[in-house]
Order: C-alpha cells, then structure tokens, then sequence
C-alpha cells in the first residue's frame, strides 16, 4: 500500500490529499525540494515553512488563498495531507514537545543539514504513528534550521507550535506579524537565491561564447600560418615577418580610415585648428608605421628589403625598403600648384636636400652590396667561417641602411608639414594616400587579371567586369 | 714598474685603486683634448672606418655638396680604438658609432643626426658658417 502510495504521489502532483499518510510524500520531497537543495546553502525552508502554515490556513478556512500559494507550496501542499490528524495528535504530543526542543530524538534520526528529507525518506517505516513522529521532528528539524539560520526562531517557533496548539480553536487565519516577517524574509531569501542563481548561469553562457570565439580566433590564425611563420618564409625561428606583415596590414587599414577622414576634413567647414589635429594625427600615423619598420629590421632585414610586405604593384619603386622621399616630392608639388613663393623655395630645397642624401644612401648601400658579394664569393685565403662572420657583419650595416632610409623618409615628411600651411598638408595627405591606394588597387586588378590559356571572348569578358569592378574604386579619387 | 704595481696593490689596495682611476681619467682627458685637437683643425671632420659602408655614404653627401672634408680613418690610427671609445662616450652610446662628423669644431653626430639637418635645411647654414662652403 506503502510502496503504491510512493508511485502515485511521485507521479503526479495535483492528487487531492487523503486520510493516509503516504510514505511517498518524503519522496515527493526530495523531488520538488531537491532543485532547491541544489543552491546549496541556500535551502528554501521558507516556502517549506510558509506551504506548512498556509496549507493549515487552507483547511482551516476551505477557501483558497489563491494568492498567497506558489506552485512550489501546491507541490508541498501534497506533502502533508495529514494535517488535520496531526492536529487531533497534537495535543497530545505537544505536551512532550513544549519547547520543540527535542533535539535529542530529533538527531538521533535526523540530520540537522539540508539533507534531512533525505535522511527522513531514508528512514521511513511503514508504521502511520512513525509517520507523524517523522513528520513532526520534520517540522522540528524545520524549525531547528530556521533557528540556526535567523534570530527569531525561538520565539517564532514559540509561537508556530502556539499557533500548532491553537489552531484547532481559532477558525480564521492568525498570522502574527512575526510569523508574517518571517515569512517575508523567508520569501526575499528564496528570491535572492533565484537571482544569483540565474547570475551564476549567465556567467557561465557569457564564457562559453567567450570561448568559442577564442577557438574560433586561434584556429583562423593558425590556418594562416602564424605560428608557423608561413607568413613568406620557410624558416620556423623568424616569426618577425609575418609579425610585421600583419601589424602592416592593420597600419593600412587604419591608413584608409584616416584618409577618410583627412576627405571628410577638407571637403567640411572644419577650422583650421581642427584640421591641424586631424594632420598631427596623420603624422603620428606614417611615425607608427616607421617605428615598426624598426623593429622589423632588427629581426628581418631581407624581409623589408625584398618588399614582400607591399602591393605587387609598389615593389618596383621600392628604395632600400620604401617609398623614394624626392619622388613622392615631386609627385606632391605637381598636384600643389597654388603655392606661394617661399613655400615653392622651401619645397625645391627640401627635394634637392633629400635627393642628395638619396644619392649618398644609395652608394653607401651599393658599395655594400659589392662587398657582400666579395665576402660571400671569397677569395683563396679567406676560410669558411670567417667568410660567414664577416657576410654576417655586412648584413648588420645593410640594417643600418634600411634604417637611415626610413630616416630620410620620416625627417621629409615632417619638413614638408612645416613648410606647407595646415590645409595643404591635409591636401598632401590626402594625394599621398589616394596614389597608395590607387596602386594598391592596381596591384589587386593586376593578380586577378585572367591567364592567356582562356579563350579571348573569355578573356574580353572578364576583363569588362574587372573594369566595372574598378569604376566603383574611382569614386575615391573623385578630387582629380 | 710591474713589481711596484704589484707590492702597492698587496700593501695598499685603497690608493693603488686611486691611482689606477687617476690615471684612466688623465688618459681619457688626453683623449680628448686629441680629438677635440683633430676637429679643430678643419671645418668638416669625419671620423670614419675604411671598410664601413655608411662612412662612404658620409663622404659622398659631403661630395655631393662640394664639401672638402678631413677624413680620419681609425682602423688606419694606431690609437683608433681609444679615440672610438672617446667619441663613443661623447656621443652617449655604447654601440658601435661610426661615422662620426665634427663640423666648426663641434660634435654634429652620427649620420642619422646629419640627415636630418640636411632634411631640416639646417646643415647649409651650418657649413657656411664654419667656412666650408662657399655660396
């Protein structure tokens, strides 16, 4: 009968309660109490507690308090049916349980954690008068946990078995106001422990997304052959050009940005102090890109040489690894034209200037190309070791080239923002920027461009929408 | 002269340590009062290393420029090394600095130094003003 209760009462929930006292009501409590066990130290005896006490409001007055009841207390509504029979006992027990005190019998049966349940259920028999002893040191252990977990259990437990006592008596519902505050603070207690408990899971989804995106990051980057320095070079100890690659990669990205902006300042009503900021900025952009070429030519010189890094389309106007500052001159003060007299002195200078220091570089370097290839081709007393120590030494002063090449470059691009007024320099940026790009662009046609193995009606084709492709690429060049 | 260096170091390390940082700082003076003598004697000195490239470099700018410049070649001076560290003390670095140029008698520096002065428009001016060039 036992064991058919246990299989009813854990099934369904919404069974009206009976005479007996089913032994299945301890396993209908670990089920719908043992989510709330799972918060760990936050046990909910306060719904326990306020299901107890509204469910005796309930019989009491055979009319619901709707409101009053959640679905966790309909549940443990079906927990303890035995309420009116309790009541006939508890005059009877109560005398033996004054002060609710029974902590002796209680622990010898029970455990005083949030295990109790458990340990009722556990311990169950089959006997209905156990039964009520087990539920009533329940109850005890109840009121036990609530006095260990607030202050006012001895007197609300006080007042609860009063309340036990004389419930039979009264017809309405009596809530004192502490029962009521309890209840409340029970309640709040119950919600919070919701509240952090849904914190908790968020947390969890929120790393979980974190995570993946990392995976998915790491695996882009490998497959591009970052740490394995796939990035141009075969060797595995040289990750610097394939560091310096991508941070280039990034500095053109921000380079398009920054152009955008230096169109947008020109073509507004900006002040020209406003102006001033956005060429500073600019400025400060082409020194970023320098200090890297510095570190780069430390770790990779041949890389920056070479001038992989750059668009196919740039590389033959490449001078010890970049742009040629009397050229760029010269392209700027033909797209310059209304200039004023000392400004035109000042450019002329600054061209002759660095096409001197060109000229000089350039011999130096040659001079150092003809002695590495002495060194390396050797001679009949020159042996192997020395051979590589001394090539060796000649590439450390190829970097000291590289190095004053960008030298040069950085000390004619400041010159140039001092001569010119701050709506020119915009303008020199701008032109500056939309050549690189136009090249850039070029480069891209020129490595999509279709093979001469496809027929020539194909080839037409293709050559048509890559032009169309490259209309829309005009509109960026919309001042000239 | 060894045995009495070595019986002052046994008998009195203090003074013998003096003496020793004494005569490192006279040395050093000696240095460069040489130095400071050699970039005084022209208006352009180069203080440079015959197989180094960017001393090359140097020399053709100044070329270029119709710049007669005096050219110390170090690894050719029997006390290149000493007068290396002294410019490598003035200049404050310790990496390996050549070339280094004096113009008007003063430390001008390194070639990265150069060209930015010339970049700037301010290396004219200056040869002029010491006498190097003319127009």
């Amino acid at each position: 009968m036992a064991s058919q209760r246990i299989g009813e009462i854990g099934s369904s929930e919404s069974e009206p309660s009976s005479q007996h006292v089913p032994y299945g009501v301890l396993h209908g409590i670990t089920t719908s109490t043992s989510s709330l066990m799972n918060q760990g130290s936050s046990f909910d005896f306060g719904e326990l507690e306020e299901a107890i006490v509204l469910q005796g409001i309930k019989i009491r007055n055979d009319e619901g308090k709707a409101s009053l009841f959640t679905s966790k207390p309909a549940a443990t509504l079906e927990m303890f049916p035995s309420w009116p029979i309790r009541f006939q006992q508890t005059p009877r027990l109560g005398g033996s349980k004054s002060g609710g005190e029974s902590t002796d019998s209680g622990s010898t049966e029970l455990q005083f954690d949030t295990d109790s349940p458990i340990s009722v259920k556990a311990s169950s028999s089959d006997h209905q008068n156990r039964a009520f002893d087990q539920i009533q040191q329940q109850e005890t252990a109840t009121n036990d946990v609530l006095r260990t977990e607030t202050s006012q259990n001895q007197s609300t437990a006080k007042s609860y078995q009063e309340k036990k006592k004389g419930a039979s008596s009264t017809s309405e519902k009596t809530l004192d106001p502490k029962t009521l505050r309890r209840l409340a603070q029970n309640r709040e207690a119950a919600k919070k422990s919701r509240l952090r408990k849904k914190a908790y899971v968020q947390q969890l989804e929120t790393s979980r997304l974190r995570l993946a995106n990392l995976e998915q990051d790491l695996q882009r980057a490998r497959s591009q052959g970052l740490f394995m320095g796939c990035g141009g070079n075969t060797s595995p100890g040289k990750p610097g050009a394939a560091i310096f690659d991508m941070e280039y990669a990034r500095w053109v990205e921000e380079d398009e940005r920054q152009l955008v902006e230096v169109r947008n300042g020109l073509q507004g009503a900006l002040t020209d102090n406003e102006l001033r900021v956005i060429v500073e900025g600019y400025l400060c952009h082409y020194d970023e890109l320098f200090q890297l070429k510095g570190v780069a030519v430390h770790s990779d010189v041949f890389h920056l040489i070479n001038g992989i890094w750059t668009s196919p389309a740039e590389r033959p106007f490449l001078w010890i690894g970049g742009f040629r500052p009397s050229d760029l001159i010269t392209m700027l003060m033909q797209q310059l034209e209304p200039l004023a007299e000392q400004q035109m002195v000042g450019i002329c200078e600054l061209r002759h200037s660095s096409h001197q220091a060109e000229d000089a570089l350039t011999q130096g370097h040659e001079q150092l190309q003809h002695s590495i290839v002495h060194t390396i081709a050797g001679g009949p007393v020159v042996d192997g070791v020395q051979q590589m120590v001394a090539a060796m030494a000649k590439i450390s002063s190829l970097e000291g080239f590289v190095r004053q090449g960008d030298n040069l470059r950085q000390q004619s691009l400041h010159q140039l923002c001092r001569i010119l007024t701050v709506r020119q320099a915009a303008r020199c940026f701008l032109i500056i920027g939309e050549y690189y790009g136009r090249l850039r662009a070029l480069s891209s046609l020129w490595t999509s461009r279709p093979r001469e193995t496809l027929i020539t009606d194909d080839n037409s084709c293709q050559a048509t929408t890559e032009l169309q492709m490259l209309q829309p690429s005009h509109s960026h060049f919309s001042s000239f | 002269m060894n045995q009495e260096k070595l019986m002052h170091y046994q008998v009195d390390p203090w003074n013998y340590y003096m003496m020793r940082v004494r005569r490192r700082r006279m040395e050093e003076e000696d240095e460069m009062e040489r130095v400071m003598r050699i970039v005084s004697e022209s208006a352009v000195v180069i203080f440079s290393s015959s197989s180094c490239c960017m001393c090359h470099a140097m020399k053709s700018l100044f070329c270029g420029m119709g710049v007669n410049t005096m050219v110390h070649e170090l690894d050719q001076d029997s006390k290149g090394k000493q007068m290396e560290k002294t410019l490598m003390r003035l200049l404050a670095t310790n990496s390996t600095t050549l070339p280094v140029v004096f113009i008007g008698g003063k430390l001008v520096g390194s070639m990265d130094t150069l060209l930015a002065f010339h970049v700037n428009g301010s290396l004219v001016p200056l040869l002029k003003q010491a006498g190097a060039l003319w127009l």
